[in-house]
């Protein structure tokens, strides 16, 4: 396992600086735009906007895990002696392969929200802001990225195991158009979960420039995003084991 | 959009077909294959549907409703020496105090040609400031926000509508932001109190309260505020006292931070619901940071007190 784990961390190191400096710069620049860009003639004086660099901020980190699975299979198929390193019918690979790309995106999820919060509300009342902060990040990365990754693993599993009769692009092609309309299914069915079985959870909303809020959320859509990657991750692994070697 | 969905639908049911009567077979390839060919078909049937619903029914289209603020077109400062003291007067105007060399009116048009435009007409009177706003007509849809620029310390406010329009239909709001105050009355006007100190804050009949990162020292509300909301407040040492009486059927919010002192009069028909406490038939919601020492609840006759209590000794 530390061996796929040290193989993981290689792969996925370029992208952890490239998106931690996102997670600081983004909601940074976000917010310092108004204020360089439209310097004060307007009445009254423009405000800043934090919410700029989180929205920028999500659709790069996406985009980022979207083109590092790309570019994983690509140098895959520059280097035979990596893909000879980590079989795919691997229990320990498959598992180092998420944790460490869900790792990654809960670390970026949760620093990007809890920046952009602390500079949404221009100061900071320890513990209180940054703690809640830090549960809407992690809640938001549980609720949508774990499961999204967890999803692209058997993106992988799946293309991988059509490999050999070349109709890996069929299959690409296939499961994401699959994965679109299962979206938006499962999306509807974990969003109309009702949270009545646990208590509700309290979480920070930053809202700007109306302040923030205070909100009570549900536990049950998240234990059950995180149950749904469990069920993909079980499932990729099925498949790996199906992949002739 | 709709071609896009179409062309995916097509793609999807396709290569799905393809790939399932191709030669890897595996139990879970096939079944995923057969899952996600079953969330295409699904998708296939919900656009066919939604695209027959569009062809039989025509919809009204729903009138665009313009946003409500008046865009501001001058701006007049004035000056602020000897000035200790301010009156507002405000008519459909959301006011916005923030700190500054002096007090900057905007004269605010709106777009529209019925709509009269708001003048604001500043008035010194014994070392106060007097500012009031000529009405704009009783039945305009429009609403003009205008900011002002306070000393930094301002030993005392006074903010109300005009008897002329008390009474009506008029809205009045005031957002106070960065500043301190000694005292300020407000009557019959929303309040948002944003990052500033107020040594005593006194609210007749306002209409919704919203204190965030405010330093209250004492705060005393009556009449029928109707939503009261008080969020991470810069809460003094000794704890902030807030009384809020003769309201029946109002929702209060609070979530404090530090230790505080709230005595809640409370009408005969007022409900109270609370986490402190178990769940009661008609209790309201009052929350307090997890990490605060345990709070004590005082149940009285018409009254409910609500003390943090610090090292075990209630506060203040």
């Amino acid at each position: 396992m530390s061996g796929f784990l040290w193989l993981e961390w290689r792969r996925v190191r370029p992208w952890l600086y490239v998106l931690a400096g996102a997670a600081i710069m983004l909601p940074l620049l976000g917010y310092l735009w108004p204020l360089i860009f439209k310097p004060g003639h307007d009445f009254p004086p423009p405000r800043p906007d934090p919410e700029l660099g989180l929205s920028i901020g999500y659709a790069l980190g996406i985009a980022t895990l979207a083109f590092s699975f790309l570019l994983r299979n690509w140098r895959r198929g520059k280097l035979p002696e990596v893909l000879f390193l980590s079989p795919y019918h691997d229990l320990a690979g498959l598992l180092a392969q998420f944790s460490l790309v869900a790792a990654v995106w809960t670390f970026y999820t949760v620093a990007l929200t809890t920046w952009s919060q602390m500079l949404a509300r221009l100061w900071l009342q320890l513990p209180y802001n940054p703690i809640l902060s830090f549960q809407s990040g992690l809640y938001s990365a549980g609720l949508v990225f774990v499961p999204a990754v967890a999803w692209l693993v058997l993106l992988e599993r799946f293309a991988w195991r059509f490999r050999l009769y070349r109709l890996a692009a069929l299959a690409l092609v296939f499961f994401l158009s699959g994965s679109a309309f299962a979206a938006w299914l499962v999306g509807e069915r974990v969003g109309a979960i009702s949270g009545e079985l646990l208590s509700p959870w309290r979480i920070l909303q930053g809202r700007w420039p109306t302040g923030v809020r205070v909100m009570e959320v549900s536990q049950e859509p998240l234990w059950a995003a995180l149950l749904l990657a469990l069920v993909f991750l079980g499932w990729a692994w099925a498949i790996g084991r199906e992949v002739e070697l | 959009m709709i071609g896009l969905v179409l062309l995916a639908i097509v793609l999807g049911l396709g290569t799905g077909l393809y790939l399932l009567f191709s030669r890897p077979r595996g139990p879970a390839t096939k079944a995923l294959i057969l899952v996600l060919l079953g969330a295409v078909a699904w998708a296939a049937a919900r656009t066919g549907l939604e695209l027959g619903g569009q062809v039989m029914v025509f919809q009204r289209a729903i009138p665009v409703q313009y946003g409500p603020w008046r865009t501001v077109h001058e701006a007049i400062p004035v000056s602020w020496e000897g000035v200790d003291t301010l009156d507002l007067e405000l008519v459909e105007a959301s006011v916005e105090l923030r700190p500054g060399p002096g007090a900057v009116l905007a004269t605010i048009e709106a777009p529209e040609s019925l709509l009269r435009r708001l003048e604001v007409v500043a008035r010194r009177q014994d070392g106060s400031l007097l500012l009031e706003n000529v009405p704009p007509p009783a039945d305009s849809p429009a609403r003009y926000q205008l900011t002002i620029q306070l000393p930094m310390e301002l030993p005392y406010l006074e903010v109300s509508p005009p008897e002329s329009t008390r009474k009506s239909v008029h809205w009045f709001g005031m957002n106070i932001q960065g500043v301190s105050v000694g005292e300020a009355v407000i009557r019959e006007a929303g309040l948002e109190v944003r990052d500033a100190v107020i040594g005593d804050l006194s609210l007749r009949d306002p209409i919704e309260v919203r204190l965030v990162n405010a330093e209250i020292g004492h705060l005393t509300s009556s009449g029928g505020v109707f939503r009261f909301r008080v969020l991470d407040p810069r809460v003094p040492p000794e704890g902030a006292v807030y009384e809020i009486e003769g309201c029946d059927y109002c929702r209060y919010l609070f979530a404090f931070t530090g230790p505080f002192h709230l005595r809640l009069a409370l009408g005969p028909g007022a409900r109270l619901e609370t986490d402190l406490t178990p769940r009661r038939e008609g209790e309201s919601h009052i929350f307090g940071d997890e990490a605060l020492p345990s709070l004590q609840v005082q149940v009285g006759e018409g009254t409910v007190e609500v003390l943090a209590l610090l090292n075990g000794i209630s506060e203040p």
